[in-house]
């Protein structure tokens, strides 16, 4: 008999089921099932968070005056906006499975969804470990984790894409980081709005089918998988569930927009730096310190075009002295990339 | 490397010789006296992983059966559960790993995760110790995770 891939194509769901349906499928699975390709689109727009980010990157009172709901999943990554533009992804399989190392995990399980997009006509590839990209843009987030007995990586593809909501739901240190956030999720994160739903499910049965030499074909969850669905979706609407573990207080605020795009605001005693950073490099920095009045402009000059990395930012601020060794230490936090 | 009395190299890792490991999870043990232990990634362990973003950790005074979930790990956008290597009473979480789960990959024996209380020692007997049955079993891990590609050669 040949190896089979489960297809479950829930369609349009709650905000809670779409998170639910495959946070509950890898919970349920045991290590002789077959692998899950599962798709959904919610119904209507929320917010979600990754299973290690604070609520307070988040502007909870906007996310209300917006009327989004805030869901915590358990896989990684930062805060998204999602909406019924967007098509969920979902492969599942046994743990015992997957890859052994979080790099070939991603490789081996996103390389199906760039070959898919390439089906049809997007010149997508992974890039910076997990994102997919094309020409230069982002153009599906994706997570991983392992839930229960099962690994899932998760991902969506964008139809339309609201980059103010999604700047607007953030929590920043004033207005002007925001438009920074707003001009790098522009010109960074990109719809693929010539694409339909249909072809996009097909492409990437297709594609999963294939990379794993197994025949999709169409199913629906079994009862224990049922079961486990209706778990999480009591879990995931559970308040303290979404207050999130406990976790220190960040130093800085940092905005990751796609693989090797951030912006990163971030102090040290007096001294305060911002920077953006563009394919790893510094493209914009601010350097605020009452001492420092005539040597700002300087420092922050010495950043740009540096690539962000803590050995080549000393170098180019060793020149400074104790000040440049101040400036690296209010950015130092913003390096470590989540 | 920190907090390693002596060490050896097997495979171009260098291994502490003062700990216990943990074959299957790729951890060390290092007992700390009256059934306390502390517990760490080894340095494979630490690489599979990938950089690590976020560690949090189940509440202090828990008590845990060995291959129970001691904390939640986040590297490169992928969470999964770290189960502890013996069973015990969570005591103590670095607060430096907290802060900078980063010196995780940069030093995996001396960043240590937990340390754990009344430890049962029939599961310390469960792990790997002496320079010889650790090298043995660190070189065969070292070529499995090379052939998955999950390493570099």
């Amino acid at each position: 008999m040949t190896a089979t891939l489960r297809v479950i194509d829930a369609g349009q769901v709650t905000a809670l089921r779409s998170q639910a349906l495959w946070h509950g499928i890898a919970d349920a699975m045991t290590p002789s099932e077959d692998p899950v390709l599962s798709f959904c689109r919610p119904a209507e727009p929320y917010v979600c968070v990754g299973y290690h980010r604070r609520l307070d990157e988040l502007d909870l009172a906007a996310c209300d005056a917006l009327g989004l709901p805030v869901l915590r999943r358990q896989i990684g990554g930062g805060p998204v906006y999602l909406d019924s533009d967007q098509l969920f992804f979902g492969l599942c399989l046994p743990a015992a499975c997957a890859p052994s190392s979080v790099s070939r995990l991603y490789e081996t399980l996103l390389e199906p969804a760039a070959a898919a997009l390439r089906e049809l006509g997007v010149n997508a590839h992974v890039a910076g470990t997990n994102d997919l990209v094309a020409d230069g843009r982002k153009v599906s987030g994706t997570g991983a984790g392992r839930i229960g007995g099962g690994v899932v990586v998760v991902g969506n593809v964008m139809f339309s894409f609201p980059h103010e909501r999604m700047a607007a739901v953030l929590r920043l240190p004033d207005e002007d980081m925001r438009s920074e956030c707003l001009r790098l999720m522009r010109a960074n994160v990109s719809a693929l709005p010539a694409l339909d739903e249909e072809s996009v499910k097909n492409a990437l049965r297709r594609a999963y089918g294939s990379a794993f030499g197994r025949t999709a074909l169409p199913s629906t969850p079994l009862q224990h998988e049922e079961a486990a669905i209706a778990r999480w979706e009591r879990r995931l609407a559970d308040p303290d569930w979404t207050a999130g573990p406990s976790l220190p207080s960040p130093v800085g605020r940092q905005v990751k927009v796609r693989a090797g795009v951030w912006v990163y605001d971030g102090s040290h005693e007096d001294l305060h730096v911002r920077t953006t950073v563009e394919d790893g490099r510094v493209t914009v920095a601010h350097v605020q310190a009452p001492d420092l009045n005539g040597a700002t402009t300087a420092l922050a000059r010495a950043m740009l075009g540096v690539p962000a990395h803590r050995e080549a930012l000393t170098a180019s601020l060793a020149e400074f002295g104790p000040a440049g060794a101040r400036v690296l230490k209010a950015l130092e936090p913003g390096l470590v990339v989540r | 490397m920190s907090a390693a009395a002596t060490s050896f190299t097997v495979a171009g890792y260098e291994l502490a010789g003062d700990r216990r490991y943990d074959r299957d999870r790729n951890l060390w043990v290092a007992e700390r006296g009256e059934g306390r232990v502390r517990v760490g990634f080894d340095p494979l362990g630490a690489e599979t992983t990938g950089d690590i973003v976020a560690i949090s950790f189940v509440a202090i005074a828990t008590r845990l059966t060995r291959g129970a979930a001691l904390a939640t790990v986040e590297a490169a956008k992928f969470v999964g559960p770290l189960s502890t290597p013996v069973g015990g009473t969570l005591l103590a979480v670095n607060d430096e790993v907290l802060l900078a789960p980063g010196r995780v990959n940069a030093d995996p024996f001396g960043a240590w995760l937990v340390e754990l209380g009344d430890v049962d020692p029939r599961d310390l007997e469960q792990l790997l110790t002496g320079e010889k049955a650790v090298a043995a079993w660190f070189s065969v891990a070292v070529e499995r995770f090379r052939r998955q590609g999950a390493i570099a050669e």
